[in-house]
């Protein structure tokens, strides 16, 4: 794919990160300084400290200007002040330093559990024969463990939780298996000190649910819930969207 | 302010002096963009209160998912929108955040047009002013309603194409991904081939159409299942004294659809 030039804030941002080989800082005067790559990063850093020191001098000196100019350097020179700390440190958005999960490692997800819960849902889409709940009741909640891929088994639902964060590239899978049997829980860490997305996909198992009742279609319908959110305790899944059916 | 300046400063050169290769990538790609919380810059800055809006959508579905998501270093955020209120009624009282993450029947009225959020006792500490309007302005693009075009018998084919409602007021673009997973194929040869998640996105104006290309495809396994995302963007911040109790605001409209894909 290709890159177009867009507007907005965020592609300020992603077009200073991915800079190749300069480190953009502000000057004093808030005008963009570019320093070379290969400066020793002792120096460089030095530098930087120097300049923000230099910033926050007029900072101080600006304390009598008007507040709208203030307001205006402050919000400009935080999230530059955060682009340094990435570049610095090697993991900007998307750097070429990779963290064990294959992610930057500019910040670490701390965990912790919670209890996700999901509900049945009766709104079926159009061309599905039978009203049943999704996901489906008794079979979701009745199997010791889900299937372990789509390809096992066509006759078992199959359902996966995933779990991620732009946090060091954090994502985790984790295929419904409820923390009793003929539960409708199930407990999973999830990050407790980041924005973090719950995906939640269900494939229902083969069977003549759809088409006519005359001419019944074997298929398999998939729904998914997502929400993004910080931590909580518990988490419902209570609304689900159709996406698609596939034959058998 | 001395203070932080001077550990951010500590920050910077300790971070500096590592061992650690410290170039970049040399263009930007389409991996700059992983997720739809990736859009949104400053979901991950370091903000004491943070409000996030979600319309998500499904391409063959009429229904969607409507939620709001808060998180506070002060207190359990009540907020209003255009003179509606929401509060949390599962609040998480954590050591350091307050958060609630509350579904909501239809947000639809707040979309495509610019809102006043009213986030109450938490903006009239951020502004500066304190004599300044304790509201918050901003524009919440048009929910995004896409389709798929030019399909090989229901797969996904380079030159096939996806058109989308534009949006003139939206000025932070649309952003298109395409996800590959593992548990979401249906071939154990292909899961053993490409045992691993791949996600590649980017970032266009909203024009109303985009033309899927070979290139587009190159690095996804042929007769795979992919996840086809489309959605758009707005934000606000406020920011508080000295940096302190600074308010994100932001909202998204996206769409999904699973389909396979068809190279030959």
């Amino acid at each position: 794919m290709i890159h177009k030039t867009g507007t907005g804030l965020f592609f300020y941002f992603v077009n200073f990160t991915l800079s190749p080989c300069h480190l953009v800082t502000l000057s004093p005067c808030h005008l963009v300084t570019l320093l070379p790559c290969n400066f020793n990063p002792c120096f460089k850093s030095l530098l930087i400290s120097v300049v923000i020191l230099a910033l926050e001098f007029d900072v101080h000196k600006i304390k009598i200007m008007n507040k709208k100019v203030k307001k205006l350097l402050m919000f400009s020179v935080m999230p530059i002040i955060a682009l340094l700390l990435m570049s610095a440190n090697g993991n900007g958005k998307d750097g070429s330093k990779k963290g064990p999960d294959g992610g930057g490692s500019g910040c670490v997800v701390k965990e912790s559990d919670t209890e996700v819960t999901l509900f049945s849902m009766y709104q079926m889409p159009p061309g599905r024969i039978n009203n049943w709940a999704v996901p489906v009741y008794p079979s979701l909640w009745s199997g010791a463990s889900s299937a372990t891929g789509l390809f096992g088994d066509a006759d078992k639902y199959y359902c996966v939780i995933t779990i991620s964060s732009n946090c060091n590239d954090y994502n985790r899978e984790y295929v419904w298996d409820p923390d009793t049997q003929g539960g409708t829980t199930m407990t999973i860490p999830v990050p407790e000190n980041d924005q973090f997305r719950i995906n939640v996909e269900y494939w229902e198992q083969c069977g003549p649910y759809w088409g006519s009742s005359n001419s019944p279609t074997y298929a398999r319908g998939l729904w998914f819930s997502e929400i993004t959110q910080n931590y909580s305790s518990n988490i419902s899944i209570s609304s689900w969207i159709y996406l698609r059916r596939e034959n058998c | 302010m001395k203070k932080i300046t001077y550990i951010i400063i500590l920050s910077i050169f300790s971070f500096s002096c590592s061992d650690d290769n410290h170039d970049l990538e040399t263009e930007v790609d389409v991996s700059s963009v992983k997720t739809f919380e990736d859009y949104l810059e400053f979901s991950n800055a370091d903000i004491n209160n943070k409000i996030l809006i979600q319309r998500v959508g499904g391409l063959n579905s009429s229904n969607s998912i409507n939620t709001i998501s808060t998180s506070s270093t002060i207190g359990a955020i009540d907020l209003e929108i255009d003179g509606v209120s929401f509060s949390g009624d599962n609040i998480y009282y954590g050591d350091e955040l307050i958060n609630w993450n509350n579904n909501i029947d239809d947000l639809s009225m707040f979309y495509g047009k610019q809102v006043n959020v009213n986030v109450k006792n938490k903006i009239s500490q951020a502004k500066n002013d304190s004599n300044s309007e304790e509201i918050v302005s901003f524009y919440i693009p048009e929910i995004i309603s896409a389709n798929l075009y030019n399909l090989k018998e229901g797969h996904i084919q380079p030159g096939s194409y996806i058109t989308w409602n534009t949006d003139s007021e939206n000025v932070n673009g649309i952003i298109l991904a395409v996800e590959y997973k593992p548990t979401s194929q249906f071939s154990q040869e292909m899961v053993e081939n490409y045992n691993e998640r791949l996600i590649k996105g980017l970032t266009i104006d909203d024009v109303g159409t985009y033309t899927i290309t070979e290139a587009d495809l190159a690095e996804f396994p042929d007769k795979a299942n992919l996840t086809f995302y489309i959605g758009r963007t707005g934000y606000s911040i406020e920011t508080g004294n000295e940096g302190e109790n600074d308010v994100y605001i932001g909202a998204y409209t996206s769409m999904r659809a699973d389909m396979k894909i068809d190279k030959e």
